[in-house]
């Protein structure tokens, strides 16, 4: 058996498309909870506060000590322990918010400390509250700066949004082992896959690029 | 209910230290040959031949593009179709040492770029090869720079190593997988490869930071 058979690729591609719609929600949804997440984690790191200091660095350390797909399965088997029923495209927003939140604190912390200390202190002489300083000073430049890197997590979140699939939710990745062990032919559909997971990342790094045109338009 | 079964630690923690083995041994050696191939891969990419460019950077950016589950799938499935049959364990490294490879040829790239080239120019002035440069100025200032970004993909490989479970190389989420489907408790077994996860990149780490030390000695 050899050769490309365009032919089964185009036949797939309706439901190649479906999936792909799914990873792009999933991914959307958990991108938002990540970065709900980042920003009091981010916060939290750099508090004068021992217990915020305390709870964020667990938090961080569990998350990017322990694999994704450990983590998908303790979402996948403790909520049910606890009387919680979550459906698969839930706890796959779940998993990759909490688990790409604390990549993007980190970067984001990284931000905020770069900044230079006279913007803060500034600030609060002008009165700003501390919420209010975050707020108009220092996160809107912090995201500018680090929007680079949270590019790059954006991009990573949308493949590891394949291994969501554990939790049998129907994205790109499970749609494309299904219709192999229908069709077998694993190159043409395989190939079909990774080029769409190509197309959706350079969606991102132009939707990145965007942003980061906009939004630094003010300097 | 939320309870902690210790019985069940005992029971299932040789096979839990099998699996640590497991993950440990096959990052370390998708670590290595994806180091050997991520710096070959940058040369070529900074090579004045152009064929040598394109296919590194085909490689780098279908690799990064994709994710490992698929190329995994790939190696595992598409391949005996080829005549290429791979073990379970095999596909696992090799489809490792790709990714890594790929990852990694980024960090080498930026670490040659960033080697000034008065350094070079400067050495070659004092009379010293080619060979000599490299070995004696260009590695070691390399050396600093991605030592760092190299550290965290050798952690990143660990815990990518899980993917393994998937096509059932008995490594550590394998052990923990298999804890679950026999015993019907989760909260153990998920605590249980959690914490070694958490060991192995902590071991990973702080052996970074001394080999990061060791190459530094001279700034401080």
């Amino acid at each position: 058996m050899t050769g490309f058979d365009v032919g089964v690729v185009v036949e797939s591609l309706p439901f190649l498309l479906r999936g792909a719609l799914v990873t792009i929600q999933v991914s959307a949804l958990g991108l938002v909870l990540a970065t709900l997440i980042a920003v009091p984690v981010a916060f939290g790191r750099l508090s004068r506060w021992r217990v915020p200091r305390a709870v964020t660095f667990l938090y961080l350390d569990v998350v990017r000590g322990t694999p994704l797909l450990l983590q998908l399965f303790a979402i996948f088997y403790v909520p049910p322990l606890l009387g919680l029923d979550l459906s698969p495209f839930a706890s796959g927003v779940l998993a990759l918010g909490l688990n790409g939140g604390a990549y993007a604190a980190e970067i984001l912390r990284g931000g905020i400390q770069a900044l230079p200390r006279g913007q803060v202190e500034s600030g609060r002489a002008l009165g700003m509250s501390a919420l209010q300083c975050a707020r108009r000073i220092v996160l809107p430049q912090a995201f500018v700066n680090v929007l680079p890197a949270l590019a790059n997590e954006a991009a990573a979140l949308v493949k590891a949004s394949s291994l969501v699939s554990v939790l049998a939710l129907i994205e790109l990745s499970r749609v494309g082992f299904q219709i192999v062990s229908r069709v077998l032919r694993p190159t043409e559909i395989y190939v079909a896959v990774g080029g769409l997971y190509l197309l959706m990342n350079a969606l991102v790094g132009s939707l990145a690029g965007l942003a980061q045109r906009r939004l630094g338009a003010y300097r | 209910m939320l309870t902690f079964d210790w019985s069940l630690v005992g029971r299932y923690g040789p096979s839990f230290l099998a699996g640590a083995a497991m993950t440990l041994s096959v990052s370390v050696i998708s670590t290595l040959a994806g180091l050997a191939l991520g710096l070959a891969a940058a040369l070529a990419r900074l090579s004045p031949w152009r064929v040598l460019r394109v296919v590194a950077r085909a490689y780098v950016e279908v690799v990064r593009g994709t994710p490992l589950l698929v190329q995994l799938f790939f190696l595992y499935a598409a391949l005996p179709f080829y005549g290429i049959r791979l073990s379970a364990l095999t596909a696992g490294i090799v489809a490792l040492s790709l990714y890594c490879g790929a990852f990694a040829a980024e960090i080498f790239r930026a670490g040659i770029t960033a080697v000034h080239r008065g350094h070079v120019e400067a050495a070659r002035s004092l009379g010293m090869s080619y060979a000599q440069t490299i070995r004696r100025i260009v590695a070691p200032i390399m050396a600093t720079l991605v030592l760092p970004p190299l550290t965290n993909e050798f952690t990143g490989v660990i815990k990518w190593s899980s993917l393994l479970a998937i096509v059932t190389v008995p490594e550590l989420t394998y052990a923990a997988q298999r804890a679950i489907g026999e015993t019907y408790s989760a909260i153990e077994p998920l605590v249980v490869s959690g914490l070694l996860y958490w060991v192995l990149n902590d071991l990973v780490v702080a052996a970074g930071r001394r080999l990061e030390r060791r190459f530094t000695r001279h700034v401080v």
